[in-house]
This record gives C-alpha cells, structure tokens and sequence, in this order.
C-alpha cells in the first residue's frame, strides 16, 4: 500500500514538473467555458487549477465511461463508480482490472469538486486532476494501469476517429493532445460538474416540494447535540474538508471514529490498543503518527442511502447499521476474530462521539431523512451517464 | 465631537424615558419571573430510602443494590409550543413517550444549560437545585431534559472526575450471589419530554414556576436481563438507558414570590 502511495506522489510529482498538458492555459476561444447549473445555495465551485470546457467535460465523460482506460481494457472509472449508485459500486472493498482488491470502498463522486481533500485519508490529493492521475498510476493495488504504460493507453485513443475529434475540440491549441496530463485533466473535469442538490429535501427547503414529517423529525435529530452528526457532515454538503470559491481558510478535517480498536502491538499493528486493522489506517499511513491512527476524511452524505455499503472499509452492510451498531454506542465492537474490540473505548477516538440512544420511532425518522437526501435529478441525469449505452441505468430512473 | 456626544446623550435619554414609560404602562413592573429547576430520586414502587445505597426489587423479583450511581442532566427548556410529536402528554404512560430532538444551545432565557452531576445515592425526595432562569412573560406547555455526557464545565465534577465524558454511571449488585454489575455510558439519553397538565402562563412579576425532574431509579432495571447487563451487552444497556428517560416523571408548581407595583 505504501509503495503505491509512493508511487502514486511521485508520479504525481513528475507530472507536476513536467507539464506535458494545457490544463492551465488560458482558455481558448475555440471551446466553450463550462458553466456550473449549482443548485440554490451552492457555492462556486474552486476549478482554476483545471479550468472546465464544455469539450474538456465531454471528452472526460468519454474517459470515464471507457474501459480503455484501464492497461487490460476491463474496467474504466465507472466500474467503481456507477451513476445508478451515487457513483460507488455496491461492493464492499473494489476490484481493479487486473484482480487486485482494494482496502478502500469506493467513495462516491457526488460533489467531490468541493473536496479540499479528495480520497478517504490522504491529505496530499488536493484537487480532481490529482486524484485521477493516483487512480490512472496506482500500482497497489492497479486500479487502471497506467504506470508505464502511458504509451499504450494513450495511443488507443489516438488512433479512435471518435477520441481524434473530442481531443481536438477539448485541447485544439495542442498538436499532440494525447498526453496523460490531457486525460487526467478531462476525467477531472468531467467529474467536477457531477453536483447533486435537487434531493427531496433540498426542494423542500427550496419551497419547490415538501417531506413528510418524519423527515423533518430526522432532520432535527441530525442536527441535534445529542446525535452531533453535523458536526462532520454538515453545511450544504453534508461533509467536512470542503472548499469552494468563497473559502477564505481551508480547513482539512480527519477524524477517528471508533470502527476499530484493537489490541497491539502486533504485525501491522504499532500502538498498544486504538489500532485500526493493518493496512488500512487512515492518515496514520502517511504521517506515522500514532494519533493519526483510523483518521478518515468524513464524506458526503447526499445520496448515501445509494452507496452501501458504507465506511472506508465497507465495512458495515446498511445505514441502520452504521446509526444502531456504530455511531449510537459511541463506536462499533467487534466480539472475536483479528479485529476484535471496542471501538467505543479506543483512546484515540474523536471526543465529539458520545453516543447516543434512540427510539424506533426516531431511527425510522433518521433514515427517512437520509432518504430525502437522494436526488434523483442527479441519479438519472442523462448528461452524466454513460455515453455508450453499456451502464444500465437506476430502475427508477425514466 | 462634543456636538455628537450630545446628540448620543440625548438619544439615550429618550430611550431611557421611553422605556420607563413602556414598563409603567400597566401600572405594574414585569421583572422577577422565573424557572427554578431541580432534580431528586423518586421511587415509584418503593418508599423512598435515606441517602447511601439504594436497595430495592425489579418487576421480575430480582434485588438490586445500587452501591453508586451518577447522571448527567445537561439541559432543561421550558417549552412555549408542545405541537411537535415528540411531546409527551403530561398523563401519558411513560413508555408512550416519543421524543423530540433539539439543537443544543448553551443557555437562553427558556434554558437552564449547566452540564450538573447528580448522585444518585442523595436521599430520595430531597430535591437538587440544578439552577434558575428568567424566562420571558409568555404561557409555557411543558419541559424538555436532556441528559448528556458531562464535559469539563459540569457542575459537581470536581466531586466525581470520573464523571468526565460519562451520562450515566451505575454500579452495584443484584440476585442472591450479589453478581456485580457496572453501567458506564457517555450516550446522550433520549429527552425527557413531559407536557405540563395546565398551559403555565407567566405574566406577574414574582411568579415562579418549579421544575422537578423526578428519576424513579427503581423501575430501571425491571425487565432487564441482569446477566446480559453484567456482561455488558449493548441490549441491556441501552434498555436501562431507556428506561432512565422513560420512568422520569416532571412536577411543576408555581407561586408568586413577592409583586412589584409601579408604586413601589
């Protein structure tokens, strides 16, 4: 996993130094500067560091969508992450193209463009185009291959009349627009325009439709000192770590939330107890800082009644889980196997989890207010689907 | 500058006038109101005990022995509207109770927000002063506890550092081998939601409305698998934890302290 990381930095890196792609160039008056339709209340989106085209989005929707993308042409970015589920895949850890499992549950995009950090814990992945370049040049597990194999996936797509003539439009200034600075600055873009807040309740709030009572029940109870669940998923993206245009001090937040407390130390398990399982610690992972250990970015929760199962380890099946075996005692425990013990009383827990104890009636308003957070517009947006037609659609959607 | 310091003094004169004309209105000051809110162990199927352990027998014929015991009320609103659903009915059984969820504010003039721990092992029927405030003249339905974690700032952690982080702690035995048993919890307990009898009104200067938040500590263990409680399975606890919000019964009473008239 760390070699990866590494890798990923430095390819990261090199890139950085290289140049190698006109992502920051001024725009060109052969493309059309891509305008945000933002929901009411949505901030501007911070976009300079990849500024967004209507052709540099289409050809990114291409990408996204093309199992080309990967070394051995099975998976493409949308075999993790699917529009039908919030742009997550309904496993519990993924799969890349060549077999490789990864200790992580694949994140959901929605409005990742206002991520001050993208990933589940590493603080170094600043903006979408980075993000795509580790996933593009992860090497452990390989999540689409590219590392030393730029060539090869580059050609494929400039030999394609289709990707001849969307490269063009999206990089016209460019003679030689196959770059990998070019696709990871298009997937980027692509990714950066999928923004939800159409959910029932935003319409409600909205004066556009309404939510039955419970909602507004469960509502209350999210926003309450005595479940304190906004203080991580809070403000208009229901997270934390965000940033936008208006964002004068960036605040970058990862917390431990007691899912693991086990006992060490041990192989892959330094401290004395608080210890996540090996190989999937969190920002302990790059700092070694023994406080970091189990530190996660908190997600968004909009659409999350799409994106089960659910934690950065996938590790707990549904969202009644996650409120009546996790977060209500303060921490979930784990009675035998490796991982055994009680994350309620790991030391190295956020103070903010206290737990708390609901009523039936109160855990059936708590979901019904995570439904209302589902926004169908989003789910079934055509402009964000599949441009070949291979990706089935939500049943619901029309 | 002299210019605008008149200019400010004599706004503020005006002010002040017309205030005290305002409050002369009726020929009657509004001053004095006020919410003093308390808390006591109450029995509800035994008679009360002295202070020191609590003894007693659940529904299921176990004995108990609460050797200590502490929790942690945190916040008390005296509630203008009742509409909302999670409101109890002042006569409702207890375990009708639904409960209604509200943003913690420190305090405010309808909120008493003093984290304070309370020893269960006080004498029961010997009320706690848990502090007063001066609510606004208005006419108030019900009341609305919170029990939470005490942090740093609750009253009486001094006497009790091991409260710290902690809702609800309770220690003791029970059964004929005396199996001990510990309840240890920073969960926030579901509100304490109980509609007054009568719409209280507060309009006179004086008048005082008494709050008190009665724990029937007895009835916490009744229907509890004591075994599982002692092996410290979520299931039971979270069943006393219930239980501790569900039993709690609110007593209000009012009296006027004293008027102040105009000619006062």
């Amino acid at each position: 996993m760390k070699k990866s990381l590494i890798a990923a930095m430095l390819s990261l890196a090199l890139l950085g130094c290289g140049g190698g792609g006109g992502s920051a160039a001024p725009a060109n008056p052969a493309t059309t500067p891509f305008t945000f339709k933002l929901p009411e209340g949505f901030p501007q989106p911070r976009t300079q560091d990849n500024p967004l085209t209507v052709e540099k989005v289409e050809l990114g929707r291409h990408l996204f969508y093309d199992r080309r993308m990967s070394i051995n042409e099975a998976a493409s970015c949308a075999s993790c992450h699917e529009q039908r589920k919030a742009f997550t895949d309904g496993r519990k850890t993924s799969t890349g193209p060549t077999g490789g499992v990864h200790p992580r549950n694949a994140m959901s995009l929605t409005n990742v463009v206002y991520n001050a950090r993208q990933n589940w814990a590493n603080p170094t992945l600043r903006t979408l185009r980075e993000q795509a370049l580790a996933v593009m040049f992860a090497d452990d597990p390989v999540e689409l291959g590219w590392a030393d194999n730029e060539d090869e996936i580059l050609a494929r797509f400039a030999r394609d009349t289709l990707y001849q003539e969307l490269f063009a439009k999206a990089y016209p200034e460019q003679e030689d627009p196959y770059t990998v600075n070019n696709v990871a600055s298009a997937a980027a873009a692509f990714v950066a325009t999928l923004i939800s807040g159409e959910s029932a309740l935003d319409q409600a709030n909205n004066g556009t439709g309404t939510v039955p009572p419970s909602v507004r029940r469960g509502e209350a109870l999210f926003f309450s000192e005595r479940l304190e669940c906004f203080h991580c998923h809070g403000a208009f993206n229901f997270a934390q770590s965000v940033q936008h245009d208006g964002t004068t001090l960036e605040t970058v937040e990862f917390k431990n939330n007691g899912l693991y407390n086990i006992a060490g130390p041990g192989p892959g398990l330094p401290l004395d107890n608080g210890n996540y399982p090996a190989g999937n610690q969190g920002l302990y992972e790059f700092t070694e800082n023994p406080t970091d250990m189990g530190r996660f970015r908190a997600p968004t929760l909009r659409n999350i009644e799409l994106t089960a199962p659910y934690m950065h380890d996938g590790s707990m099946a549904s969202l009644e889980d996650v409120i009546t075996k996790h977060y209500a005692r303060a921490g979930r425990r784990i009675n035998a196997g490796p991982n055994a013990g009680d994350g309620s009383q790991s030391p190295l827990k956020d103070p903010l989890l206290q737990g708390f104890v609901l009523s039936e009636q109160e855990l059936d308003d708590l979901m019904s207010f995570f439904s209302a957070l589902t926004d169908w517009d989003f789910v079934c947006n055509p402009e964000f689907a599949d441009p070949f037609g291979n990706i089935p659609m939500h049943e619901q959607c029309p | 500058m002299s210019c605008t310091l008149n200019r400010l003094r004599r706004g503020l004169a005006l002010v002040g006038v017309l205030a005290l004309l305002a409050a002369c209105s009726d020929g009657e000051l509004r001053s004095g109101l006020q919410a003093r809110w308390s808390i006591q162990t109450q029995p509800v199927n035994h008679d009360p005990q002295p202070a020191g352990a609590k003894r007693w027998t659940t529904t299921e014929g176990v004995d108990i022995t609460l050797t200590a015991g502490w929790v942690v009320p945190s916040r008390a609103d005296l509630a203008p509207t009742c509409d909302e659903p999670g409101f109890v009915r002042w006569d409702w059984p207890a375990w009708l109770g639904l409960s209604r969820a509200q943003a913690h504010i420190p305090a405010s003039p309808t909120r008493l927000g003093t984290p304070t721990v309370v020893d269960l092992l006080a004498a029961d029927a010997e009320p706690l002063g848990l502090g007063v405030i001066s609510p606004l003249p208005d006419s108030y339905c019900g009341s609305d506890w919170g029990i939470f974690a005490a942090d740093e700032d609750a009253v009486g952690l001094d006497q009790t550092p091991q409260m710290l982080g902690l809702s609800v702690l309770l220690q003791g035995h029970y059964g004929p081998e005396q199996t001990v048993f510990e309840l240890r919890s920073s969960r926030s307990l579901s509100p304490v939601q109980r509609r007054f009898p009568n719409l209280e009104t507060l309009n006179t200067a004086g008048e005082q409305l008494q709050l008190r938040l009665n724990l029937a500590y007895d009835a916490w263990f009744d229907g509890v698998d004591m075994a599982a409680l002692a092996r410290g399975e979520d299931n039971a606890v979270v069943q006393v934890l219930q239980a501790i919000s569900n039993t709690a019964s609110v007593t209000v009473s009012r009296h006027a302290q004293h008027s102040i008239s105009a000619a006062d």
